[in-house]
């Protein structure tokens, strides 16, 4: 007997030594699958020998300390449980036990007030009441192992309950012992679907978050909402910042200039009311370059890398902008009843931009060269004097920025001089919806359906460009 | 020689209007000399950007025109000095950091890049050309 309480208190130290551990890692582990428990159920206990049942248990102690403690685990998260159910337990089984030997119990409820834990108790119960019942090894083996079993899992309950209550001759007591051993499963149970749960909950927030953020994102960097523009780098300075907002605005403004154009265009207005139209859409325009001037003043970079733009826009991109050329070919493809006169004017203007246009892109391209020239060259000066040199060159940038700019208000003008009120309002309609469909061709490729795994990311972006889509519907209508 | 006439009359008049008072007289004829020297003058720098794409300009029209590098002339400092000047009077600010480059056609001054692209696509740029022989047809 003595040698049996040290070995069990033996155990009962190490127990409680790892008692801390198993609590620490018991909130951090996840329920541990049903499988496991089994094994320290009925099945895996073979009820020879005395000695062989020692050696089981102490097995059965190293193999829980190498687990992470799972049963334990389940029921350490609420450690407040086990100690009351425990304690009438170990009394009711002792009581049990007690019939066939006294000092066994004895023993047992003695220990019980020394444990904390539920397991080790139970297990200690196991050991205590194996070393008791040396000759009914069956009888104890079923409350050994329905002890344990039923105090860690749901699962394998009903066969040992029924030995239990076949080996015990069916008294009230195990009846309660029942009740009490059912409940803590249903707790036990209970108390895992909501970990699970709250785990579910706490995943899908984060993915809300990351795609809140995102969204955050543009939005603070565009200000608004509009021809789909691409997200920006993490690094925007205040004024391309302050530039995306205008130019958000300025867009929001051209619009609003479009619809009235063709409003007015399909109400047939008379000359002198149409001009003040087409008129307040040139003064529109004028307003685009000058805020261009600024903005390239404040982060020339920003203007050339052009995300301000919607990226298919940025895909035609010429010197911070649209080719002039390019969408006076546009207007030649969709006007008609052009004069002979108004037509050489207009080819004459688009060689004559073509000509500017590569003037100009010849002199960028010297610009480029001698920057790299500048960067690439041999320390043979003073490295501070060659980042100087250097950063002469790039402030010409914002020279070359400014003729493009030039050019572009320089054919609008030119075009309003060649052509009736009439034929500048049609022509300013059909450049003006081209790039409309253009912004609109962009958002739409953008939140195209993809087969990637965040589908949410899509449908979000969905949602932001809904009114980018609904109002490309009027651009589509015209194609 | 009608080059000259023109130059210095047009030269002289911005004197008057515009009070330039101390105009070192002899920059001042440097300059009308040159610029009448070609149906084309550009003033430049040669290691200038704008002025390369000024200079691609006009050979893409055919022009072949008479440059002035002032980074490479004697006299360039000062030439620069007036021309700075006489750009100031007559456009606004020049948008290329310099003031350069200037272009004068026929003996007349055209101006910096800006003036001579907006010039180009209003049309006024060709007739020039053809009226001081700097293009046929």
């Amino acid at each position: 007997m003595a040698n049996h309480r040290v070995i069990s208190e033996a155990i009962n130290h190490n127990d409680n030594h790892h008692l801390s551990y198993s609590l620490l890692h018991g909130l951090s582990n996840n329920p541990p699958p049903p499988g496991f428990i089994n094994q320290d159920g009925s099945s895996s206990f073979d009820y020879g020998e005395l000695e062989e049942a020692m050696v089981l248990q102490a097995v059965k102690y190293r193999s829980d300390e190498a687990k992470p403690r799972g049963g334990a685990t389940t029921l350490e998260m609420f450690p407040s449980w086990p100690i009351r159910t425990h304690q009438s337990l170990p009394t009711e089984s002792s009581k049990s036990g007690g019939e066939s030997s006294d000092s066994g119990s004895a023993n047992f409820s003695g220990k019980a007030e020394s444990q904390q834990l539920e397991s080790p108790m139970s297990s200690k119960r196991n050991h205590n009441l194996m070393l008791q019942h040396r000759n009914n090894n069956k009888v104890n083996s079923s409350p050994t192992s329905g002890l344990p079993s039923t105090s860690r899992t749901p699962a394998p309950p009903k066969a040992s309950e029924d030995k239990m209550k076949a080996t015990t001759s069916g008294k009230l007591l195990d009846a309660k012992t029942l009740r009490r051993l059912a409940q803590n499963r249903e707790a036990a149970r209970k108390s895992r679907l909501r970990k699970k749960a709250y785990v579910q909950q706490l995943e899908s927030s984060r993915i809300k978050l990351s795609q809140l953020e995102q969204e955050l994102q543009r939005a603070r960097s565009q200000g608004m909402f509009m021809g789909g523009c691409g997200p920006p780098g993490p690094n925007i300075t205040s004024g391309a910042a302050m530039f995306n907002m205008e130019y958000g605005r300025w867009l929001e403004d051209d619009n609003r200039h479009i619809s009235e154009i063709r409003t007015g265009l399909q109400a047939h207005l008379s000359d002198n009311d149409l001009r003040l139209i087409v008129d307040s859409y040139i003064a529109h325009f004028d307003e685009v370059f000058r805020l261009k001037a600024v903005g390239a003043k404040a982060d020339v970079f920003h203007l050339i890398i052009g995300t301000w733009m919607s990226p298919a826009e940025r895909c035609f991109i010429w010197m911070a902008g649209f080719r002039p050329s390019d969408s006076i070919k546009i207007l030649v493809s969709q006007m008609d009843l052009l004069t002979e006169q108004q037509l050489m004017g207009i080819y004459g203007l688009q060689h004559s931009s073509q000509q500017a246009e590569e003037a100009l892109s010849q002199g960028l391209e010297q610009l480029q060269q001698s920057l790299m020239d500048t960067l690439a060259a041999s320390q043979v000066i003073d490295g501070m004097q060659q980042i100087a040199v250097a950063l002469g060159k790039v402030s010409n940038l914002e020279g070359f920025i400014r003729q493009a700019d030039n050019l572009r208000q320089q054919t609008v003008h030119q075009l309003r001089r060649i052509l009736t009120v009439q034929q500048a309002a049609r022509c300013f309609l059909v450049v003006g919806e081209y790039y409309g469909r253009l912004r609109a061709l962009s958002s739409l490729w953008l939140s195209r359906p993809r087969e990637t795994l965040i589908s949410d990311e899509t449908s979000c972006q969905t949602t932001m460009d809904l009114q980018m889509v609904q109002s490309s519907r009027n651009h589509f209508s015209n194609f | 020689m009608q080059y000259r006439t023109e130059t210095r009359s047009s030269l002289s008049s911005y004197n008057k209007v515009n009070n330039m008072g101390m105009f070192p007289s002899d920059t001042l004829a440097r300059v009308e000399s040159m610029a009448a020297e070609n149906a084309v003058v550009i003033f430049s720098v040669s290691t200038c950007c704008m002025c390369h794409a000024v200079k691609g300009l006009f050979r893409g029209m055919g022009v072949s025109p008479a440059v002035h590098e002032l980074d490479l002339h004697p006299y360039g400092a000062d030439i620069h000095r007036a021309l700075l000047r006489l750009l100031g009077c007559s456009n606004g600010a020049s948008t290329s950091p310099g003031g350069l480059p200037v272009v004068f056609i026929g003996g007349k001054m055209v101006g910096s890049m800006e003036r001579v692209m907006a010039s180009h696509i209003n049309g006024s740029l060709v007739p020039l050309l053809k009226d001081a022989g700097a293009l046929w047809l």
